[in-house]
């Protein structure tokens, strides 16, 4: 092959030079990892998840780790949205790479607010918005175990914003297909997944939850094969772009999610092994498609369902 | 910072009891860029495995930029640390650093008393042998009191027992006057470090620095500020990413939570709250 593999990608709207994000949550505003490497080798930053008043968090301790897998009840601590718009957003802005900023309420109000206010600002390629966070109103359920309440807050987003959005799905469900169909409906551009697991960990010694918080989710190499499963499934049932994370730490994770049906990923706690990872898994993902003699990454999107069709077919036959 | 592959050069046991480890790494841009009560995150599982999944944060007991080594103490705690303990020289470890916030600049005092429990030594140590190398004329490798600054330095080291008091030939030798205290009275002063120094306060000491388990910072802490002498806490915490992203390691302060890794690990006593 003569030319350069491309790794260009369109989620939706939204163009990206490669499918490696990082994911929301693990990057702070970029800054601590500017001086690890240039960011703008990344196809794109998902902010820390903003809400409209700054936050505090969750009490200390906060991290778990468990086996290949780690615990983590942060509570969204973030300087909230106006901070986040004078502080923070004019360097995300010249930093070269697709910003997209993930956003949480405590109600479908706060949701649509949020939208509003970003919706104003030049800059951000597109809302990733979270449906993992508590309903205050109805009683602490997240909005996110449920059809109905994840598409009323999908729904209130696009209400207020022409922004592309990426509703990032919680697998805390029973059945990731309904809910991820309903926001569709509702009006999301594209689909996350996954959020963390949730989950706990108790120290014997002193007899109580490890974390201030009792949960925490479950992040790391540990849930890959639960985001495996749940992608697949999504990407058979319903016809949008999907952004794949969950445990990946290296470029064959990485095409996993791709041939599992993303069209783009995320490293988060991946960065915690190695903050270079995402560098790496560019790197690999280059040199897997010149090996393979594909002219570009969008070939391998989905390309393990042919496979079970062509199981199925010989089964058939 | 940055991440920098680091050749092991020795790793010897401090005593199988105590499991205490002195490990000595060449990683020279680490050792150029360091200062007293930096860190380093280590990553401690087999290349390719994923566990244990996080690095793991040690403090920096000595740093030699003009070898481009630096020495770590740390102990067997889990199943990172314990990994760690089995390395040899030769074998080749991923770092990340220097990370955090260090000590603030001595300068203008001239009396201190530092404050030291367990692994907690090896963050104050840094800092009396970076202080005796600005402090004298000669540039003293082993750090002797002469010249420079002529700051005084009491140490109060404390532990469970004996043997987990170590590298106290290297305390002396750099001119701090060391006073131990062990849980089960094996040396020195039969029981906290707070209660050994409780004697030889107020004095006239005017300033202090601490690092050690939680529960004797706290005493330090409540101790200190009651003979109005100001100080400064390094603490020690369990780190996801270790460069203020994640915001897992964070403390309670007078100001909110603020990141250990980041914002401390060396803190103005007056700021930390231990609840």
């Amino acid at each position: 092959m003569t030319t350069t593999p491309s790794l260009e990608t369109k989620v939706g709207r939204v163009t990206l030079k490669n499918p490696v994000l990082v994911a929301s949550g693990t990057f702070g505003f970029a800054c601590e990892y500017e001086k690890l490497f240039p960011i703008s080798a990344l196809g794109g930053v998902m902010v820390t998840g903003l809400t409209l008043e700054p936050r505090a968090g969750n009490p200390p301790p906060r991290l778990a780790e468990t086996p290949a897998g780690l615990l983590n009840s942060i509570g969204l601590q973030n300087p909230g949205v106006h901070r986040f718009i004078k502080e923070e957003l004019p360097r995300l802005r010249d930093l070269g790479t697709e910003i997209i900023v993930n956003i949480s309420g405590f109600t479908p109000e706060e949701y649509g607010r949020l939208a509003e206010i970003l919706d104003k600002e030049p800059g951000l390629a597109a809302l990733e918005v979270n449906i993992s966070c508590p309903n205050v109103k109805e009683g602490g359920m997240t909005f996110g175990v449920l059809p109905e309440s994840a598409a009323a807050v999908t729904r209130l987003v696009r209400q207020n914003t022409s922004l592309p959005l990426w509703v990032k799905l919680s697998p805390n469900v029973t059945d990731i297909v309904a809910i991820a169909q309903a926001v569709v409906d509702a009006g999301a551009d594209a689909l996350s997944l996954i959020n963390t697991l949730s989950g706990m960990a108790i120290d014997p010694d002193k007899r109580r939850p490890v974390l201030g918080n009792i949960f925490g989710g479950l992040s790391g190499p540990a849930v890959k094969p639960v985001a495996l499963r749940m992608i697949w499934q999504v990407y058979q049932e319903v016809p949008v772009p999907l952004v794949g994370m969950g445990g990946i730490t290296n470029y064959r994770d990485a095409l996993e999610f791709i041939m599992a049906g993303t069209t783009a990923v995320a490293v988060g706690t991946g960065l915690f092994l190695d903050p270079l990872s995402p560098l790496k898994i560019i790197e690999g993902l280059q040199d897997f498609l010149a090996k393979h003699e594909e002219e570009t990454i969008t070939n391998l999107i989905g390309a393990a369902h042919n496979s079970e069709k062509e199981m199925r077919g010989e089964k058939r036959e | 910072m940055q991440p920098e592959s680091a050749g092991v050069i020795s790793l010897s046991s401090l005593g199988q009891a105590t499991g205490f480890y002195h490990l000595v790494l060449a990683a020279p841009q680490i050792a150029k860029e360091s200062s007293p009560g930096q860190f380093v995150m280590i990553r401690c599982a087999d290349e390719q495995t994923l566990d244990p999944l996080l690095l793991r944060p040690l403090n920096i007991f000595r740093f030699h930029p003009a070898e481009g080594r630096i020495e770590i103490i740390f102990r067997v705690v889990g199943r990172g640390t314990a990994w760690l303990a089995r390395r040899k020289p030769g074998d080749s470890l991923s770092l990340l650093g220097p990370l955090g916030n260090g000590f603030s600049s001595l300068e203008k005092y001239r009396r201190l008393l530092l404050f030291a429990g367990g692994t907690g030594m090896p963050a104050l140590f840094s800092l009396v042998e970076e202080e005796r190398k600005v402090g004298s004329p000669l540039g003293s490798p082993t750090g002797a009191p002469r010249g420079g600054h002529n700051r005084e330095f009491t140490l109060f080291y404390g532990a469970r027992t004996k043997d987990e008091l170590v590298f106290l030939d290297l305390w002396q030798a750099a001119g701090v006057t060391v006073y131990t205290a062990t849980d089960d009275g094996s040396a020195g002063f039969h029981g906290t470090v707070t209660k050994a120094a409780a004697g030889f306060l107020p004095g006239n000491y005017d300033f202090y620095c601490a690092c050690g388990p939680r529960p004797m910072l706290r005493t330090v802490q409540e101790m200190m500020a009651g003979y109005g002498i100001p100080g400064e806490l390094c603490l020690e915490e369990a780190m996801a990413c270790g460069v203020g992203a994640c915001l897992g390691c964070v403390c309670e302060t007078v100001h909110g939570y603020r990141r250990v890794c980041t914002d401390g690990p060396v803190f103005p006593a007056g700021e930390v709250k231990f609840s």
